[in-house]
């Protein structure tokens, strides 16, 4: 347990250490789930996380947990502003390129095909890939924050699995 | 996630022998590889920078500036007070700055009254004596700024009231020095020549 405070030095040393190890992470986390900007909001998570640090228990299982426990909820935050509200824009003449590619290519020129991958699959099974793999969470850890039992998460990291595994059959099938 | 890790991950769900399936699992995974981002200012205000490279680059950029401004300062500091301490340079340094004070003002500083009396242009000359009557008062002969008082001006003999109204007469009759005061301005005696 570490005290926080903007006075505690081990508590900036520990804020220090874990945005270095872990900022890339959240980042990545934030970006597979379609965040606008990933790089804002894991500054965010990070201001967020600097308050709670006297919360950790665990060493840095605990710390990952934590950390991202708070990006999770700024996902679903986000979600939800997005499912509530229509997303508006200023029209703009000289980002009109619909004279050359449509949105949808935008779109997905913007997005390597892992991410367009992940876009495709439903957000429970895109959260389960994103907090087991990217973020490296235990079994235990993803159940936590997810708001499910262990057995649940692992039946859903199955059927992910299994629509990724789909979907690569019918590219490869595609292609060929 | 290691490689191990994905291992675990599929073998839990009975994907085990999907390579193509392995490999697009190290592909999300490396979306959370790289760099960390460039920390925002309020994140950075609560990290730990003197661990950071930005200090030390502060004081190597600083270094080098700061120990020739030193050298120079101290160099300097003693020139001057080597300068000072040889009588020739004092002189010379004298007729500098009184060449200089007459360039800028000509009526003034070199061939001005000495100091203590008023000069020509400082405007009425007091005509009686002021309370200082010892002649111990302190210098007010300034040239730029016009006497309206006499009261700091020491004593002056009773024939320097008859000054006349024109300042450039040639017959200008000039007050002596008053007793006590220092003529800084006259060179020091020097030994004739035989």
């Amino acid at each position: 347990m570490v005290g926080s405070g903007d006075s505690n030095p081990d508590a900036r040393l520990l804020f220090t250490v874990a945005y270095r190890q872990h900022a890339a992470a959240v980042r990545g986390y934030l970006r597979s789930q379609g965040l606008d900007d990933p790089e804002a909001v894991t500054q965010d998570v990070f201001l967020a996380l600097f308050p709670r640090l006297a919360d950790i228990s665990g060493g840095a299982e605990g710390l990952r947990s934590l950390l991202f426990s708070i990006a999770h909820a700024r996902v679903v935050d986000h979600h939800r502003r997005r499912s509530a509200s229509p997303s508006l824009s200023e029209y703009d003449p000289e980002s009109d390129r619909r004279t050359t590619h449509s949105a949808e290519d935008v779109a997905l020129a913007s997005h390597s095909d892992v991410e367009i991958l992940l876009h495709s699959l439903p957000d429970d099974y895109r959260e389960v890939l994103a907090l087991r793999i990217i973020a490296d969470l235990s079994l235990e850890a993803t159940a936590q924050i997810m708001g499910r039992s262990t057995g649940a998460v692992k039946q859903l990291q199955r059927r992910a699995l299994g629509v990724l595994r789909t979907q690569l059959t019918m590219n490869s099938a595609g292609t060929s | 996630m290691t490689n191990a890790s994905i291992d675990d991950l599929l073998s839990q769900s009975g994907f085990d022998d999907q390579a193509n399936l392995r490999a697009l699992l190290g592909e999300i995974e490396a979306l959370g590889a790289g760099d960390a981002p460039e920390p925002s200012a309020e994140v950075l205000a609560l990290m730990v920078l003197t661990t950071g490279v930005q200090q030390r680059s502060f004081r190597a950029r600083h270094r080098t500036p700061i120990i020739i401004a030193a050298v120079v300062a101290s160099l300097g500091m003693g020139a001057t007070a080597a300068a000072a301490a040889v009588p020739e340079v004092r002189h010379a340094a004298q007729n500098v700055i009184e060449a200089v004070i007459h360039a800028v003002a000509p009526d003034s500083g070199a061939k001005s009254a000495p100091s203590g009396v008023p000069s020509h242009q400082d405007g009425p000359v007091p005509s009686t004596q002021s309370s200082d009557s010892h002649g111990q008062g302190t210098s007010t002969t300034t040239k730029s700024v016009p006497e309206t008082k006499s009261t700091n001006a020491p004593s002056s003999p009773p024939r320097a009231t008859v000054v006349p109204a024109n300042p450039h007469a040639t017959a200008a009759p000039v007050a002596p020095p008053a007793k006590g005061l220092t003529t800084e301005h006259t060179p020091p005696a020097r030994p004739h020549a035989p």
